[in-house]
């Protein structure tokens, strides 16, 4: 008969009393490792969909970065569209110019070329302007820029020339003798003077630009053109280089001259949008945080106030249980037992209480944590590695014990200490 | 054996003062079979526990095997009584969760014997409980209580066996079967003393002497 046996057919006798006991500590151990694998689980869920958010952010911002590459790179150019057979030198040197139609630029107008916004289509032929002594003059007929995107119809486009109206460069104003406002003919028909324009030092300036019909009309060219000219196109690098080859698909009969391509930065947004991905990202961790803190403060709360509701339901239990023993308590105190090992009975009983209430409760704590982590968190499935802490498992399988016991001491103690004489005396 | 000389007890009530013991005093021989015999609240029970080295006395002396045991430490004197002592109650006062056999060897957690367990079933064998060995109290007459509970205080084989109405809760058959184990061990050498109510059990102890009001009667 060992004092041990004794304990635990005391137990099996008093289960009842036991069994609350155990409860207790189940109720105290299970707040506490569920606050703790709640916490895990929050930790371990926000440490999971930063790493996600973390990854969807540094792929992003990869994207972002990407594209600040490409979009560093869009190049604004110039084009120009001639007769595929076309001179170049004669066309720079003489303004001399091969004529194609001048459908053409609807034929343009009507492809998917989305880098070319719109097209200025013009017939230009260099006279000897008869009505001047024979001196060279640069006829140019316009139209005024055609709009290839709908999208950009607002966009102010180079006014066309009106019919019977001439807008005249420096040197041919001066040859004429006129100004704004005046009248000039050119191969023998009468325009007014819409503008002069002030010299530029180039080949604008022994120019005269009029309506392209009536320059088709003067020239004998119906329907004709000889350029078409595109000015602020804008694409990226890599669809740059095949702009020319799809002008030319389209329209086989010309050749497209790039001019002027030109990088243009436009990462001010972008970086924008980077920052916003990053603020977004701390806006996530200080909300997590601030969840974190809230679960925390909620736990300080309810669990010292489980455990010292369920240490006085122990101290409770266990004074029942010593009032019931003390005819028990007198008669082993009469036969000699000492009252150490009384002391040691109840806290031996204590302790077994203490640890498989503690063992319950840190199961019915962790898998509720657990499955309250995992349903509560956006975080979704949890690996209970994840979640499992070996300092909260020691904490509750050790605290089970030590709070048993802290709360039987003093009935214990009271129940060593009792007269036996008394005891027995007891009816 | 045991030496007893002008114990006196006084206890407290609400509002007076008992005597409980007043002055008593006797011997007891070893193989001595002392009834002592009074009215309820004679102070029989004081004695006894006094004697048990349970309840210190206010005045007086009492010296078992030559030892006053309340001049030892609390520790000394727990181990006085499993070494010496053997008590039997009224109320059996068996632990409720232990068997027959388990109660018998209870002592064991005062004092361990190498010996004991085949002494615990000679013993439920003298009282005829061997096969109620396995049994809980609860599942036991109360004359197989009092004589597991009789067996539990000779386990350590006492010299001196202290009994306090042990016949008052059995009937007479009962009540003569454990007087029969009394007197076989005083006839062996072990000091009783038995306190009792019933004249005809009390005539059957080797000495009677009665209590009134904390001494002995006179002239009985
Ligand atoms: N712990 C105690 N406190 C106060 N009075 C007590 C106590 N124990 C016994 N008494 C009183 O002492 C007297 C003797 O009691 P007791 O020895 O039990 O008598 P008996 O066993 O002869 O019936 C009684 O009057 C009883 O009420
Ligand atoms: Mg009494």
């Amino acid at each position: 008969m060992s004092t041990l046996g004794l304990v635990l057919r005391e137990i099996r006798h008093r289960n009842l009393n036991f069994l609350l006991g155990v409860l207790a500590v189940a109720a105290a151990g299970a707040s506490l490792a569920g606050a703790m694998t709640r916490l895990e689980a929050h930790r371990a869920g926000t440490e999971r969909i930063l790493a996600e958010r973390e990854a969807a952010t540094s792929e992003r911002l990869a994207k972002l970065n990407d594209d600040i590459r490409k979009i560093t790179l869009i190049q604004q150019f110039n084009i120009v569209i001639l007769h595929k057979d076309q001179d170049l030198n004669a066309f720079l040197a003489r303004h001399e110019a091969r004529t194609m139609p001048e459908s053409y630029v609807e034929t343009l107008a009507q492809s998917d070329l989305t880098a070319i916004n719109h097209l200025e289509p013009s017939l230009t032929e260099m006279i000897d302007w008869p009505e001047q002594n024979n001196s060279a003059l640069i006829l140019t007929g316009v139209r005024g820029e055609v709009p290839l995107r709908l999208l950009d119809a607002k966009k102010p486009f180079n006014q066309p020339v009106p019919k019977g109206s001439a807008v005249m460069g420096a040197v041919s104003a001066q040859v004429a003798g006129v100004k704004a406002g005046g009248n000039v003919t050119i191969l023998g028909r009468a325009f007014k003077v819409a503008k002069v324009h002030e010299a530029r030092g180039n080949s604008d300036d022994t120019t005269a630009w009029i309506h392209l019909a009536e320059a088709q009309d003067l020239l004998k060219k119906p329907g004709m053109i000889n350029a078409m000219k595109a000015l602020n196109c804008g694409c990226t690098t890599e669809e740059l280089k095949l702009i020319p080859g799809k002008i030319q698909a389209v329209l086989p009969g010309v050749k497209a001259i790039l001019d002027m391509p030109k990088a243009v930065n436009r990462t001010a947004s972008l970086e924008r949008a980077e920052r916003e991905t990053r603020e977004a990202m701390q806006a996530e961790k200080d909300g997590r945080a601030r969840l974190g803190r809230e679960l925390e403060s909620a736990a300080a709360l309810v669990v010292p106030l489980v455990a010292v509701a369920s240490a006085l339901w122990l101290a409770v239990l266990a004074f029942l249980n010593v009032r019931a023993r003390r005819e028990e308590i007198g008669i082993l105190r009469a036969i000699g037992v000492r009252s150490g090992k009384i002391l040691a009975m109840f806290m031996l009983r204590a302790v077994a209480l203490g640890l498989l209430g503690g063992a319950l409760g840190y199961a019915a704590g962790f898998l509720s944590g657990w499955w309250w982590g995992q349903s509560a968190d956006v975080a979704g499935a949890l690996d209970y590695r994840s979640v499992f802490s070996a300092p909260c498992a020691a904490l509750v399988l050790g605290g089970g014990p030590l709070l048993a016991a802290l709360a039987s001491w003093l009935p214990a103690l009271s129940a060593s200490m009792r007269d036996p004489a008394e005891m027995l005396r007891l009816e | 054996m045991l030496a007893v000389r002008d114990l006196t007890k006084r206890f407290r009530g609400p509002n007076n003062e008992v005597r409980a013991l007043d002055g008593v005093s006797f011997d007891l021989a070893p193989g001595d079979f002392l009834a002592i015999q009074g009215t309820s609240g004679s102070g029989k029970t004081t004695l006894l526990l006094a004697c048990g080295a349970l309840q210190r006395p206010d005045g007086g002396s009492i010296s078992i095997e030559g030892q006053n045991p309340y001049a030892l430490s609390a520790e000394e004197r727990t181990r006085f009584r499993a070494r010496h002592i053997g008590f039997v109650f009224q109320q059996f006062h068996l632990i409720p969760y232990l068997t027959v056999l388990e109660n018998v060897l209870s002592p064991l957690l005062a004092l361990d014997d190498a010996g004991a367990k085949a002494r615990a079933l000679e013993l439920l064998q003298r009282f005829r409980i061997q096969d109620r060995a396995d049994h809980l109290p609860a599942h036991l007459s109360t004359g197989e209580r009092q004589r597991t509970a009789l067996a539990r205080a000779l386990l350590h084989r006492p010299k001196l066996i202290l009994a306090d109405e042990p016949t008052g809760n059995l009937d007479a058959q009962n009540a003569d079967a454990v007087i029969d184990g009394l007197r076989e061990l005083a006839a062996q050498g072990t000091a009783i003393l038995m306190v009792t109510h019933d004249n005809r059990l009390a005539a059957r102890a080797g000495r009677t002497l009665a209590m009134e009001r904390g001494k002995w009667k006179v002239a009985g």
